[in-house]
C-alpha cells in the first residue's frame, strides 16, 4: 500500500530509490555488492587494530586460469601480498605447479579480494568466492609449506578408511574407540580453533593425530571414566572463554550423530580395519552477515584428509581405499556439476584422479523438498508471452544476507542472447529498471542516506559454468546496531522472456539462509510464495512431489542440494524405514545439463537411505556428545552416512563402491520396502535397507 | 419459660474451631506430621484433629486421680535417645554439633579474607577456648572477577541444552546424587539426614563467607549476562551450590567407601561419577549465568574441607584432620573450574597443592587427629549410615 503525499504523490515511506548502474569492470556484481556490504555491519574486534576498514580479512576461494600459485603471487603488488596468505597445506610442489584451471584457498582482505574482482584478468584469476570473515588472529600467519613427506600407517588387509568432514565431531566418543585411551580416529583437523603460531604448525584449525589424541585421552582419564568436557578444552574445540563454541558442548551434535552411523562400533567390538579421519567444520562466525559459505573449509578439508588417507598402507602394499561422508548442503548454485564445490569434487574423486587410492565421496541429496526455494521459469514459443512474477518473501529479523539466483541456459553465442529481462519491485511497490543478460548491467536499491541495500545484478558464471546468472542480494532485515537494512516482506521478482526459447528453461534457487537448531539466531529462510503452489493433498497432508500438469514456477523438482550435483558423489536421499516412502523433506532432481553435455549427470541422487524410523518417530538414533548417550536425529543427513558405512565395508570385499555400483545395490535391496519403488529423482536406484549393527569386520 | 434463660451462646466456642474446620486441609494431616518436621512446619495441626482430641478426652477423661507413676529420669546425653526424636529435632542437634565446632573472623586486606576456624574439645569437657585453622579463603582481585566475564558469555550457549537440570538443581543435589546410588528415603532415611545436616552445615558457613568477600555477581558487571534464573543476594565466590554439591557427593562417597561393600571398594568410580555430577551442578550455575567458574573453585574447594571435617566428627576411627587455604589472588582467571585439580575420587583425597607449582592457589595440610572432635549424636548418625550401604547377611 502507498501512502499519499500532500500534493497527492506517490510518497513512499521507506525513502527508498533504485538506480541502474552500468559498470563492466568487476568480475562479479554480486561479490562486489557483498565485500562493499560487510563495512556496514562488521564490529571491530574482525578488524585489524589500529588499521582501516580495508582489513577485514576472509577466507575465499580463487579460480586461477593458466598460471601457477607462485605465479599468482609473484604477480601481485608488494603491499597486496601482504594482504594474502596461501595457507601452508599447499606444499613446495604444489605451489610452483603451472595448471590450466585451479581452484585455490586463501585468506585475504577486503581490499585484495575486491582488487581481484576489479581488475583479476591481471593476475590470472578468473572467479572469486568468499567463505567467510575470519579473525586476524586464527590466521597463523607463519605457516609455511614444506615437501615434507608424511610417515606411513600400517594397517591390514581389508582396511577401508572412514572420513567425516562436519562440524561438532565429538571424536572422543567412545564409539570411535578401541580401548579407554585409544582412538579409532587417526588424524583429525580442527578448523574453528585458533592455530599455533610456529612456522610448521597448520594456517588455520589445529591437527591431531592418534598419537596426540591417545595422550589427550591418558590425561583425562581418571577411574575409567573420561573427563569428555575437559578432553574437548584441552583439545581446543571447546573454549568457552574466547567464546570458540563446539556444537560438541550439546547433547547432540551433527558431526557426531553422522560419524556414530558411518564409522561408529561399540568400543569392545571395535574394528582394527576401519581407521577414522576426520575434519571438523567452523560451525559459525557470529559477526558475518553475509552467511558465510564453507567452501573454502571443505577445500581444506580435502586437502587435509585426502593426503592423510595417502599415507596408509595395507600389509600387501597397496593403499587401502577410503570412503568420505560429508552431509552437509545448499539450495544455490548452478546445478549443472560445475559449481566451484562440484569442480572440487571433482578434483579428489572425479575419473582424472590418482588411481592409486580409491575415494569414495557420500553427500545427502538435501532437505530443501519443501521448502520453497527453486522455481522453473518456462515460456510458450509465441504469442503473447507475458511476464512470471515470483514472491520472495524476505523475512522479518533476518541478521543475514539473501539472495536468489536466476540460472539462464547455456548459450555458445557471444555476445548472450538476452533470454529475459528481471526486475525486482520491493515489499511497498518500488519497481527497479530492467537487467538484461549483459556485462556489467544491474540496479541498486539505495536507502535515505545513500547506502546501497540491494542489488539486482547480472553476471557471467565462468567456465566450465559459461553461464549467465542474474542474482538478487538483498542485505540484513534485522541488525541489533544501527544498518542499513533491506525491507522485509513480500519482493516481486518480475521475468519478462525475450529471446528464451520454448525448450529452455530458467532455473531459480533462493540460496540457504537459516538458523540451525543450537546456533544463536542468525539466517532465517526466505522463499517463494507464489499464490498457485499447492502445499498440502486433499488430506492435508504436505504434498511431497508437485501436481501434474502445475501451472506454479515453483517447485519440489530440482531442489537436489547445489552441492550434489557433479558427475562422481554418491548422493542419498532419506526414505521413512517403516513404511518405505520417501521423507518429505528429502530433495529430488534433476538437475540441469552441463555446457555441452546432452544430458544431466543425474537425475536424482543415487540411491535413498533411512532419515526417519516412522512417521512418530523422526529421525534415527545414533550417537549423542558424550559417551554412552544416544540422540536422535534426521535429514537427508543422516542417510548418507549410513550408505557410507555400507560402502566402506562393501569395499573391503573388493566393491567398486561407485555410483554405478550403489545404484545396482539400491535396485536389489528396494525388494524389502513395499512397492512400487517411489520415483527415481526421488530415490535413485532404490531404497536401501542398511544396518548399522553388523558384526564388527574386524574385531 | 421457667427456667428464665437458654442457651444463646451455647455453641457458639465450637462453632468458631467449625468455621476454622475448612481450613483442615490445608494444614498437614496426621499421616504427614513425621514430614512436617522437614518442611519447617513442625507443630502445624489441623483445626479438625486439635477438636477431635478434645471433644475425645472430655468424653472418657473420668474424674482426676492421684497417680503416682513408677517413672525414671531420662539418659543424660545419651546418643540412644535420639531414635526417639523426629528427623527436624536430631537436625538440630545435628547443626548444634557442627555449628559450635567452628568460629570465624575475616580480614579487609587488598582483597577480603575469610578465616574459618576449628574450636576441639575433649568429650564431656568445656570446651578448649583454642582455635585451629580450618579453611581460609581469600577473594580474588576486582580486575580478576572482570577477565572471568568471558565465561559468562560463552557458558551462555548451553543454556537451551541445560534449561531443564539447572531448573531441577535449584534445590537439592540429593536427588541427582540419588540417580547415581541407591538413595530412597524408605531405603536410605539416615544417609538423607547426613547428606542434609551437611547441608545445612555447608550454607552456614558459606553464607557467612560470602557475606564477608562481598563477591558483585555477574548480572553487576555486565548487562549482556541477562541470568536464565533470579540472582540471588548473596555474594558470588563460593558458589553455594559447588559447595553444597561437593561437600555432599564426598560424603556420600565415604559413606560407600567406610560401608565396606565390595562393589564401592573395587575402584573409584562411584566417587568419580559424584564429583562429575557436582561439577555440572557448579558448571550449570555459570551456564545460567550466575556464578563465575572462580566461585565454583571456591565453593567445591570448602565443600570438600567441609566434607572431611564433618568426617571427622562422625568417624571415631578417622586419623587425620585437613585444613586449607584457598588464595583466589593466585588463581589464573584465564582458567576455566576444573575439579581435578582439588580432588582425587579414587583415594578420597584433596592434593597438598592445587595450581601451578610454585604458586598453588589452593593448599591443604592433613594433620592427625588428636581424637579430640568425636561428636556422639554424629557418630550415632554416620554408624546409621553407613549400616544402609552394607549388604544385608543371607539367611
Amino acid at each position: 500500500m502507498r501512502i499519499k503525499g500532500k500534493n497527492g504523490s506517490d510518497k513512499r515511506p521507506s525513502g527508498l530509490r533504485w538506480q541502474g548502474v552500468t559498470d563492466e569492470d568487476v568480475l562479479s556484481s554480486a561479490l562486489d555488492f557483498r565485500l562493499g556490504q560487510q563495512e556496514n555491519f562488521v564490529v571491530q574486534p574482525y578488524r585489524e587494530k589500529d588499521d582501516n576498514s580495508g582489513s577485514i580479512w576472509w577466507s575465499a576461494l580463487v579460480d586461477l586460469r593458466q598460471t601457477s600459485i607462485a605465479g599468482f603471487l609473484e604477480s601481485l603488488d608488494g603491499d597486496l601480498r601482504a594482504e594474502i596468505h596461501i595457507p601452508s597445506d599447499y606444499t613446495r610442489e604444489d605451489i610452483k605447479r603451472t595448471f590450466d584451471d585451479q581452484l585455490i584457498v586463501v585468506f585475504a582482505t577486503t581490499n585484495l579480494l575486491a582488487a581481484l574482482n576489479q581488475s583479476g584478468d591481471r593476475w590470472g584469476v578468473a572467479a572469486v568466492t568468499l567463505g567467510t570473515i575470519i579473525k586476524p588472529e586464527f590466521i597463523n600467519q607463519d605457516a609455511k609449506g614444506t615437501n615434507k613427506a608424511l610417515p606411513i600407517i600400517k594397517v591390514p588387509n581389508g582396511t577401508v578408511i572412514t572420513a567425516v568432514i562436519d562440524d561438532g565431531i565429538a571424536f572422543a566418543n567412545d564409539v570411535f574407540r578401541d580401548g579407554l585411551t585409544s582412538t579409532r580416529v587417526y588424524y583429525a583437523t580442527l578448523l574453528p580453533t585458533m592455530p599455533g603460531t610456529a612456522p610448521g604448525l597448520a594456517s588455520v584449525g589445529m591437527e591431531l593425530d592418534k598419537a596426540q589424541i591417545d595422550a589427550l585421552l591418558a590425561a583425562n582419564t581418571s577411574s575409567m571414566l573420561l573427563d569428555e568436557d575437559r578432553f574437548y578444552q584441552q583439545a581446543g574445540l571447546i573454549d568457552y572463554a574466547d567464546s570458540t563454541f563446539s556444537p560438541t558442548s550439546l547433547r547432540r551434535s551433527h558431526g557426531t550423530h553422522i560419524m556414530g552411523l558411518a564409522a561408529g562400533y561399540p568400543m569392545d567390538a571395535a574394528p582394527n580395519d576401519r581407521p577414522i579421519l576426520c575434519a571438523i567444520l567452523p560451525t559459525r562466525v557470529t559477526e558475518d552477515v553475509s552467511g558465510g559459505s564453507i567452501l573454502p573449509s571443505l577445500a581444506l578439508a580435502l586437502l587435509r584428509l585426502t593426503r592423510q588417507a595417502a599415507r596408509f598402507r595395507c600389509k600387501d602394499g597397496s593403499r587401502p581405499p577410503a570412503v568420505f561422508n560429508f552431509s552437509y548442503g545448499n539450495f544455490g548454485g548452478p546445478h549443472d556439476g560445475t559449481s566451484d564445490i562440484a569442480r572440487i569434487i571433482e578434483d579428489y574423486f572425479g575419473p582424472d584422479c590418482d588411481t592409486n587410492q580409491e575415494l569414495r565421496l557420500v553427500l545427502p541429496s538435501g532437505n530443501g523438498n519443501l521448502s520453497r526455494t527453486h522455481a522453473t521459469l518456462e515460456f510458450e514459443s509465441g504469442g503473447s508471452r507475458p511476464p512470471i512474477v515470483l514472491d520472495f518473501v524476505a523475512m522479518p529479523d533476518d541478521r543475514t544476507v539473501s539472495e536468489v539466483e536466476l540460472w539462464m541456459p547455456y548459450s555458445a553465442s557471444d555476445p548472450l542472447p538476452n533470454f529475459v529481462t528481471v526486475r525486482a519491485t520491493t515489499p511497498d511497490g518500488l519497481q527497479s529498471g530492467p537487467v538484461d543478460i549483459a556485462a556489467g548491467s544491474h540496479q541498486s536499491l539505495f536507502n535515505d542516506d545513500g547506502i546501497e541495500v540491494a542489488r539486482l545484478s547480472f553476471d557471467f558464471a565462468p567456465l566450465p559454468t559459461g553461464r549467465g546468472v542474474i542474482t538478487l542480494s538483498l542485505n540484513p532485515t534485522a541488525s541489533l546496531t544501527p544498518a542499513p537494512l533491506a525491507p522485509s516482506g513480500t519482493w516481486q521478482i518480475e521475468v519478462t522472456p525475450d529471446a528464451i526459447t520454448a525448450d529452455q528453461a530458467v532455473q531459480v534457487w533462493i540460496e540457504r539462509d537459516d538458523t540451525l537448531p543450537g546456533f544463536r539466531t542468525g539466517g532465517r529462510q526466505s522463499y517463494f510464495n507464489n499464490g498457485d503452489y499447492q502445499r498440502f493433498n486433499r488430506f492435508g497432508a504436505p504434498l511431497a512431489v508437485d501436481p501434474p500438469g502445475t501451472d506454479s514456477p515453483i517447485r519440489r523438482a530440482g531442489t537436489l542440494s547445489g552441492f550434489a550435483c557433479g558427475p562422481s558423489p554418491l548422493v542419498v536421499g532419506a526414505l521413512v524405514q517403516n513404511d518405505g516412502k520417501m521423507s518429505n523433506y528429502s530433495s529430488p532432481g534433476p538437475t540441469t545439463p552441463a555446457r555441452d553435455e546432452p544430458v544431466a549427470y543425474r537425475s536424482g541422487p543415487d540411491a535413498s537411505a533411512r532419515g526417519d524410523d516412522s512417521l512418530v518417530l523422526d529421525g534415527v538414533i545414533s550417537a549423542g556428545s558424550r559417551s554412552g548417550s544416544m540422540v536422535r536425529q534426521n535429514g537427508t543427513s543422516v542417510a548418507a552416512p549410513r550408505v557410507a558405512r555400507f560402502t566402506a565395508n562393501e569395499m573391503a570385499g573388493g566393491a567398486a563402491g561407485d555410483r554405478a555400483w550403489l545404484q545396482v545395490q539400491a535396485a536389489l535391496q528396494d525388494t524389502d520396502f513395499p512397492q512400487p519403488k517411489p520415483a527415481q529423482s526421488r530415490t535413485g536406484g532404490g531404497r536401501m535397507n542398511i544396518s548399522v549393527n553388523e558384526i564388527s569386520p574386524g574385531a | 419459660m421457667t427456667n428464665g434463660g437458654g442457651p444463646e451462646a451455647g455453641l457458639a466456642g465450637l462453632a468458631g474451631l467449625a468455621g476454622l474446620a475448612g481450613l483442615a486441609g490445608l494444614g498437614p494431616s496426621a499421616g504427614l506430621a513425621g514430614l512436617a518436621g522437614l518442611a519447617g512446619l513442625a507443630g502445624a495441626q489441623s483445626p479438625l484433629d486439635t477438636e477431635s482430641l478434645i471433644t475425645t478426652r472430655d468424653g472418657i477423661v473420668g474424674a482426676p486421680l492421684n497417680l503416682d507413676p513408677n517413672i525414671v529420669q531420662g539418659c543424660c546425653e545419651d546418643p540412644a535417645n535420639l531414635k526417639r526424636l523426629s528427623p527436624d529435632v536430631r537436625a538440630n542437634v545435628f547443626m548444634f554439633e557442627l555449628g559450635t565446632r567452628v568460629t570465624y573472623s575475616a580480614s579487609c586486606g587488598e582483597t577480603a579474607t575469610a578465616y574459618l576456624w576449628r574450636v576441639d574439645s575433649k568429650p564431656n569437657q568445656p570446651p578448649k577456648v583454642q582455635a585451629r585453622p580450618l579453611v581460609e579463603m581469600t577473594a580474588p582481585t576486582i580486575q580478576q572477577f572482570k577477565d572471568q566475564m568471558a565465561y559468562l558469555s560463552g557458558y551462555a550457549d548451553l543454556r537451551q541444552d541445560r534449561g531443564a537440570e539447572i531448573l531441577a538443581q535449584l534445590a537439592s543435589p540429593v536427588p541427582f546424587l540419588a540417580s547415581i546410588s541407591f538413595i530412597d528415603p524408605a531405603r536410605t532415611p539416615f544417609t538423607i539426614e547426613l547428606l542434609n545436616a551437611a547441608l545445612r552445615f555447608a550454607s552456614y558457613n558459606h553464607m557467612r563467607i560470602k557475606y564477608t568477600i562481598a563477591a558483585k555477581r555477574p548480572i553487576e558487571f555486565s548487562p549482556q549476562v541477562q541470568p536464565m534464573i533470579q540472582t540471588p543476594t548473596h555474594g558470588s565466590l563460593p558458589s553455594g551450590h559447588a559447595t553444597e554439591a561437593f561437600i555432599a557427593a564426598r560424603m556420600l562417597w565415604k559413606l560407600l567407601r567406610a560401608s565396606g561393600t565390595p562393589q564401592y571398594q573395587q575402584d573409584g568410580v562411584w566417587g568419580e561419577m559424584f564429583m562429575r555430577l557436582a561439577s555440572r551442578i557448579a558448571i550449570n550455575r555459570t551456564v545460567a549465568g550466575v556464578h563465575f567458574p572462580m566461585d565454583s573453585v571456591a565453593g567445591a574447594f570448602l565443600g570438600l574441607t567441609l566434607a572431611d571435617f564433618i568426617h571427622e566428627h562422625c568417624d571415631p576411627a578417622t586419623q587425620d584432620s585437613t585444613s586449607g587455604k584457598f588464595d583466589g589472588t593466585r588463581f589464573d582467571a584465564a582458567d576455566d573450574f576444573d575439579w581435578h585439580q582439588l580432588y582425587g575420587a579414587q583415594d578420597d583425597l584433596q592434593p597438598k597443592k592445587s595450581g601451578p607449582s610454585g604458586n598453588p592457589w589452593a593448599t591443604t595440610t592433613q594433620k592427625q587427629s588428636k581424637n579430640e572432635v568425636h561428636s556422639a549424636p554424629l557418630a550415632w548418625l554416620w554408624g546409621k549410615a553407613v549400616a544402609e550401604w552394607q549388604d544385608m547377611p543371607c539367611e
